[in-house]
Formats: structure tokens, sequence, C-alpha cells
């Protein structure tokens, strides 16, 4: 190992203390910055509710330290810049001389190094060695005005600081609130991906999963968004819940439409085990009954296969006119074809296929409306759940959506008007997922009014009971509601507020003022000539602003001659000035 | 001899020629100093001041001091150039024959006063400028070589400018040094008075002969420039540039040419020249500071606004090497 040279050997302590002071100054620098940030974050917490103020004021004078002090070692001190200091302070340049005389040695070869160099390092060497020795006194601490600003700007930024830490912040709650809220926001974000996912698991069809999923989907979306707020979280949650009951609504109707049609099939002996494995939700044996009517078909006499037909068109006949009860209706109509076509012996030769298969599969798919259902009120109970977690931690009133947690109740509530003032505020929000209401009330004084109140009337699975009361002026009103509602599987009370819209009779009328006023309003418009014009006279010009140009020539050449005469211009300068006036002389 | 000893002698060599110089010249302490500087880097030097203040009888002295055959040259506007440089005469031998011979000048000789230099026409003081570049004199188609060690020290009076010349810039840029030279104080006056008053003169003795004044010469040329020092020598005229990024305000407001390259070898070869007298075996920032004003002085050309304002190029030196120092 090549020995260090000797004037580098004794540069070094030089540099270390460069380095210490150029460490510490930096980080100061670094801390007063971050002090700073730190204070401003903390005045920002008490505009804005802010989660994290004191950890991120931390943050901010740790990453003020951490950013001085790495510059600093950044822009630490070189050898160089050591033998540079040697030299500002005591040896005339000498050091860095004679490192340049040392880095020519390394590059050519020391035995090629002229006298001349070997003696002036040495002179360099004996001029750092005297440095070194007396380095604390010759490289002092830097005095206070290296320090001030950093010490200042820190100072300044505590004492701030000190204030605002001292002082109660108003934020304070709000921010707690806020961060209480995000960590719901993120757990409702979980369980809407965990829903997603349980709705795969069940193996919905394609078209079931995707409407089951979409309100899933866009909730996900909306809370996935950096600048989700608490209100929009909760209107989209609502928004969710909404399509979900409407998902479950529609699927509890095809399921009861799927019990009335085998009901009404296990009258018919030819279908009894079709209606019985329907009513026992079995899909399994109602596939099996359709294979053994299928088997069975060639042996029933040709009034049994025309009775069979019948009941079939009696059933279809029977589904409601809704576009969700076709398919199956389509598919009745379809096997009571096949059967006919049996009986005349065109199934061979029957283009349409197997009517029994489709039937089949229009029941199968039917008969997964129940889980459908169960689904997606599941789901909406526990998007509900969250929901009112997140309001009551925010401090928000629940929306009427997320009050409504009956599982399965619905009704509608009439109202009636008391007072018959204004229009009345009849609204159901009352019970379960499905309750509507309406209020009227004739109002004869137009100026405030109070609502009806309503009862629930009975939905599928549940019965709901609501009341509402209103107030409004004119022709429109405003009411709260409250409700009871009862679910299939429980009683769940809710209250909700919405607003309605009323009849009333208006009997005071404000009729709109004009601005105008009046009064004898007069105009004059001066006389029809236009006035009176003068001319003639002097117009008050500033005495001097255009004066011949020889009186003002001769002036200004004869204050320049003066001025040459006066002071000691140099020859050139005197020459010119008299060129200058030569050449704009007026003759 | 070794370095180290050569240095001693140079050292002592020097402090006996100011000691001799001291006898004659009372005060002018710098103006000495930048003399010697001058003759050890082997330039010339052009001297301003007013009358009468010892600037020939400094040269004189130096001469004295020196072993060197000086020539005076007093420069008027009859001069000719063929009366500095010399001349070809028909010499009409003893036997009858007639033969051209050539008459050296005053030129020819190791140091030349050419006191006055203003007052000559612009064609005799060209004939100047192939002596003190080239060290060469061209008369009647010959070149001839003028004697080593060769220097021109010229006076000139800044305050007459009826009948004179000014010297141009390419000739003022020949001169390594313009030294300013200054009334003596009161002290130095009292001095000078009852040295020259009295019985006997005072005379300077020889300390050194051309030999030596050469030996000088070369260890000047040995003496270290670091990188650094070069740098601020080479940023300093390049602060003399107006349109220099780095140039200090009052060049880039009053100054309308800057120093030239020649401007840095001054700098640099007068730095040595001081470093060697200090007994130091490198140049310093100081070196360079102190040398600047001389350096700099006569190479910069300041614009109509700073001569009306009645500013002078040393006030603008000083702001350069101010700039430069503070961005050391």
């Amino acid at each position: 190992m090549a020995k260090e040279p000797s004037l580098t050997r004794l540069l070094t302590p030089v540099r270390n203390r460069l380095v210490l002071f150029r460490l510490l100054r930096q980080a100061a620098l670094g801390v007063a910055g971050g002090s700073v940030a730190g204070a401003a974050v903390l005045a920002a917490g008490r505009l804005w509710p802010m989660a994290h103020a004191m950890p991120l004021f931390g943050c901010a004078v740790a990453a003020g330290l951490a950013a001085g002090a790495a510059l600093g070692w950044r822009r630490r001190e070189s050898l160089r810049d050591a033998a540079r200091t040697v030299d500002k302070l005591e040896a005339e340049d000498a050091v860095t001389t004679a490192l340049d005389g040392l880095a020519r040695s390394a590059g050519e070869g020391a035995e090629r190094e002229s006298e001349i160099v070997k003696l002036q390092r040495m002179d360099a060497e004996a001029a750092v060695r005297r440095f070194a020795e007396g380095l604390r006194t010759k490289l002092p601490w830097p005095g206070w005005p290296a320090w001030r600003t950093s010490v200042m700007a820190g100072a300044s930024a505590w004492v701030v600081i000190a204030a605002l830490l001292i002082a109660p912040n108003p934020m304070e709650e709000r921010a707690q609130a806020k961060a209480k809220a995000a960590e719901t926001i993120g757990e409702l974000e979980e369980k809407a991906e965990h829903m997603a996912e349980a709705a795969k698991r069940e193996g919905l069809s394609g078209e079931e999963a995707e409407a089951l999923l979409q309100p899933l989907v866009s909730l996900r979306e909306a809370l996935s968004s950096p600048n989700v707020n608490f209100e929009e979280a909760l209107k989209e949650l609502e928004a969710a819940i909404r399509e979900l009951e409407r998902a479950a609504e529609a699927a509890s109707q095809a399921a009861s439409r799927l019990e009335a049609a085998a009901r009404a099939m296990a009258v018919e002996p030819n279908l009894r085990p079709l209606g019985e494995a329907l009513q026992a939700r079995d899909a399994e044996a109602a596939r099996s009954a359709i294979d053994d009517l299928r088997s069975r078909m060639k042996e029933l006499s040709p009034e049994e296969r025309e009775s069979l037909a019948e009941a079939l068109e009696r059933l279809a006949a029977e589904q409601p006119r809704e576009a969700a009860a076709e398919e199956l209706a389509a598919a009745l109509k379809e096997a009571a074809r096949q059967v006919r076509a049996e009986s005349e012996g065109e199934a061979e030769a029957d283009p349409n296929g197997d009517g029994l298969a489709a039937l089949e599969e229009a029941l199968a798919r039917a008969l997964t409306q129940g889980e459908l259902e169960r689904l997606a009120r599941e789901m909406s109970g526990s998007l509900a759940e969250a929901g009112r977690q997140l309001a009551a931690r925010q401090g928000l009133p629940a929306p009427a959506g997320l009050s409504e947690a009956g599982a399965a109740g619905s009704g509608t509530a009439t109202g009636g008007g008391t007072g018959g003032q204004g229009g009345s505020g009849g609204e159901s929000g009352a019970s379960g997922a499905a309750g509507s209401g309406e209020g009227a009330s004739e109002g004869d004084s137009g100026i405030s009014g109070s609502g009806g109140s309503g009862a629930g009337g009975t939905g599928s699975e549940g019965q709901g009971a609501g009341g509402g009361e209103g107030a409004g002026g004119g022709g429109n009103g405003s009411g709260t509601g409250s409700g009871t509602g009862a679910g299939g599987t429980g009683a769940v009370h809710g209250q909700g507020s919405g607003a309605g819209t009323g009849t009333g009779s208006r009997k005071l009328v404000t009729t709109p003022r004009t601005m105008e006023g009046s009064g004898n309003v007069q105009r004059d418009g001066g006389p029809a000539s236009g006035g009176e014009t003068q001319t003639g006279g002097q117009s008050p010009m500033i005495d001097g602003t255009t004066r011949p140009y020889e009186e003002v020539y001769g002036e200004y050449a004869e204050e320049a001659k003066r001025s040459i005469g006066r002071s000691q211009l140099p020859a050139g300068m005197q020459e010119k000035v008299k060129r200058y006036f030569d050449e704009i002389q007026p003759e | 001899m070794e370095l180290k000893e050569q240095m001693e002698t140079a050292a002592e060599r020097i402090a006996a020629m100011k000691r001799e110089i001291g006898k004659v010249i009372v005060g002018q302490e710098e103006t000495v100093e930048q003399l010697l500087w001058c003759m050890i880097a082997g330039g010339h030097a052009l001297l301003e001041g007013i009358p009468g203040l010892g600037k020939t009888m400094l040269v004189r002295t130096v001469a004295d001091a020196v072993s060197l055959k000086f020539s005076r040259i007093q420069f008027t506007p009859d001069l000719m150039p063929s009366d500095i440089t010399g001349t070809t005469l028909i010499d009409f031998g003893s036997q009858g024959g007639v033969m051209q011979r050539f008459q050296p000048g005053p030129l020819f000789g190791n140091i030349i006063l050419a006191d006055e230099i203003n007052r000559a026409t612009p064609k005799t003081q060209s004939a100047l400028l192939e002596a003190m570049q080239e060290g060469t004199v061209t008369a009647g188609g010959e070149t001839r070589g003028l004697p080593q060690p060769f220097f021109v020290l010229a006076t000139q009076n800044p305050i007459e400018q009826e009948g004179t010349y000014p010297l141009p810039e390419a000739q003022l840029d020949r001169f390594l040094l313009k030294i300013g030279v200054d009334y003596p104080t009161r002290e130095q006056l009292k001095e000078i008075v009852r040295r020259t008053t009295s019985a006997s003169l005072p005379q300077a003795q020889t300390v050194m002969d051309g030999e030596g004044l050469a030996g000088l010469q070369r260890l000047a040329k040995q003496i270290l420039v670091g990188e650094d020092v070069l740098e601020l020598a080479v940023g300093v005229v390049m602060m003399t540039h107006p349109k220099e990024p780095s140039a200090p305000e009052p060049v880039k407001r009053h100054v309308r040419y800057g120093a030239g390259p020649r401007a840095v070898q001054a700098l640099v070869a007068i730095g040595k020249a001081r470093a060697l007298c200090a007994g130091r075996l490198h140049v310093s920032w100081n070196d360079l500071r102190v040398a600047a004003l001389p350096v700099l002085r006569h190479r910069l050309i300041l614009n109509y606004e700073a001569q009306a304002m009645g500013m002078t190029t040393d006030e603008i030196v000083g702001a350069v090497a101010d700039a430069a120092e503070a961005g050391r």
C-alpha cells in the first residue's frame, strides 16, 4: 500500500474540522427550515382538519435536519479546500501549489520531480504543520454572523410552534373524526371487495353477477378516488345500497312468480313432480322431473298431452306482463308447443328444438333468484351498517337510505293534511327498502302547514308503517317523516327525512314591485343648436414651450463653451464637444 | 550550486541592490521595488510622474548598481529614428578608401532611459517597437542584435499635453509595467535636500553584473505557479473585459477595451519576480494583487463616459482586484 504523502496527512485534521463546521451549519439550517415547514403544517392544521398534523410536524423537523446534514455531507470539504483555507489564513497559496506539484509528481513519477517542487512542498508542509498545531485558535468555531441566519430563523419558528402547540386547536376534533372516517372508508372499500368475491363464488350467471356487482364496482371506484369526502362516500354508499335493494326486489319478485307457478303446477297431475320440486327449491329434482316428463311424453294419450299443453299455456298466461317474467312465460309457451307437436307427431321435425329444455333452463335460472336476493340483501345490510358507522364517526346525519335497515320491509304511506294550510310533506321515509308515501293537505292560509302522517302498507316479506310531517308554504313544502319497518328476518326501526310536494290554495299574493318609482320626470337636452362655441383667443400654453432653434442653439452652445472652459475635460472630449456644436449649428 | 543556495544568493543580491539604490534615492520604495521586479522579469517599464521626482536619477542609479551599459535618450519632436537606432556612415579611410560603417545609436546599451518618450513623434516611438519586442535593430537593410540584458525604462510627463504624442496602445502594451512616481513625503523631501545640497553626492556602488542579473531572471522563471493562482491571474485579466459576465460593474460601464494575453503573461512574470524578491518558491495571490495595478493600468482603454467623469484606470484595476479577491 502506498504511503500517504505527508502533506495530505497533515491536511486531514484541517479538513475534518472544516467538514464538522459545515455539517453543523447545514444541519442548523436544515432544522431551521424544517421548523418553519413544521410551523406551517401546525398552522395549516388550524385552518383545515388535518389528521396527522403533529406527526407531520415532527417529520418536517426531522426531514429538515436530515436534509441539512445530507447536504452538508454532500458538499463536504476536500483536501484541496482544506489547503485553500490554510493558504488563505496563513500559507499564501503555498499549500495548493504544493498539492499541484504532488499531483504532477504522481503523474510523471517522483524521480522526475524537480528540486524546486520538493523544496516548495517542504515549505508548504512546514506551514501546514504550524497551522495544525494551533488549529483550534487558527480555525475557531464560526462566529455569530455565520450562525445568525439559521439560529434566528429556527428561534422564530419555535416561538410560533410553541404558541401553536399551547393554544387549543379548534380543528383537532374534526381532524380526529376525519381520520376515523378515512379508516372507515378503507374498511368499507375492503368490504366491497369481499362482497364482490363472494358474488363470484356463488356462481351467479354473467348478467346477474354483473347486475349485482355493478354498484359495488362503482362504490369501490368512488372510494378509491383520492379526493373522496365523507358526504360523497355516504351518497355513493346509499346509491349502491339502493341498487342492491332494487336487485334484491327484482329477485324477490321473480322468486314469488316462481312460487306461484310451482303452486299452479302442483295441482296438475303431469306437472306435480315439477311443481313440488320447484316448491322445494330443488334444482336437481326439477331437472329430473322435466327429464321424466320428456320420457313419459310418448306414453301420454293425446288427450293427456292436450291437457298438459293447456296447463302450460295457462301458466304462461298467468305470468305478469313484465320484462322479467317474459322468459319464463316464453319457456312455458314453448314447452306447450312442444307437447302439442308430440301429439301431432311433428316433434322430430320441429325446427325450434327442445321446448322442455328451454323450460328447464328458465326454471333453473328462476331458482337462483332466491340466492341472488339473499346475497343482495346481505350486501345491502352490510353496506348500510358500514355507512351508519361512517356517518356516526363523522357526526353527519345518516342518509335515509342508510337508516332504513329493514331487510325486506316495504310499504306505502298515505298522509292526510291537518290544519289545511300549506302543502303537505307526506313522505314515507318509512320502513324497509320500498317504503313510499304521499301526503296531501289543503291549506287556507298559505303560510305554513303541517304535513300528513301515513301508515305503511304491506310488503312481500314484511310490513312497514310510516308517518310523515311536513311544512310548506304556497304550493311546495318540505316534510320530515319517521317510520318503522318490519323485515322478514327482523324488525328494525328507522328514521328518515324527505321532501314532499303538496297542494294548497293561494290567497295572499305578493305582487312584484318595479324599481322605477314615479314622479314628475323632466329632461333637458339643451338647445337644439348644440350650445355655444367660442373661437379665437389663446389657449393657456406654458410660456417657452416652443422657441426658435437659432435662439436655443445660441444659448446651449454658449453654455457648452463655458463648461469646456470651466472643467478639465480630456482634450479628445473637448474637441468632440466643439465638433458636435459645429455640426448642429443652424447655418 | 543548489537551488537553496541560489535562492539565498538571489536574496542577498536583491537586498544589496535595494540598499545601494536607497543610498541615492530617498523614499520611492514601491517604485524601486517595481523597477526591480521589471528587470528580474526581463521587461520594460514606463515611469510616469511629473518632472522633478527623480525618475531619471532612479534609472541611472539602477544602472550604476548593476554595472550595465547605460544610455539616455532625450526624446524631442525632432528626434529621428536613426538618431536612436544608429546610422550608416561613409568612412574615408586613412588610405583614401571609402567604405560604409554602421554607427550604433544609443539603443545599443543594456539599460536605455527613454526620457519623455511621449515628446517624440510616433515614427521615432515606433522605432523602439522592434527593439523592445525583438531585441534587434534593423538599419540599412541589416538587422543587428542588441546587447543582453536589454531594458527600456521610459519616462513620460502626464500633465503636459501640448506638443506631445501619446503612446499608441500597441506600444504601451509592450511595457511590462507602468510605474507611477509620486511625490515624496515631508520627511523624504527634507532628506532629499540634505543629501543633494551637501558637499558629497551619494553614489551607488555596483553590486551585480549582467550575468548576476541574468541568473536572477533564470531563477525567477523557475518559481512555481499553482493552478489556483494561475486561474486567478486569468480571471483578473478576463474581468477587465466589459463583456465578461464576471466583470465588475465599473468595468462594464467604463471600459471600452480590456487587457490582452500579454497582461496575463506580465502578471505571472511579475508575480514570480515578486515571489523571488520575497524569498518564496511559489507565486501567491497577493503577488498578483500587488502586480495588478502596474501591469494593467496602461492596458485598459476607458470609454468617453469614464474620461468625461475623470475616472482613471487605477480605479478600475482596483475594482477588478477587489472582485477577484471576493470571488476567491
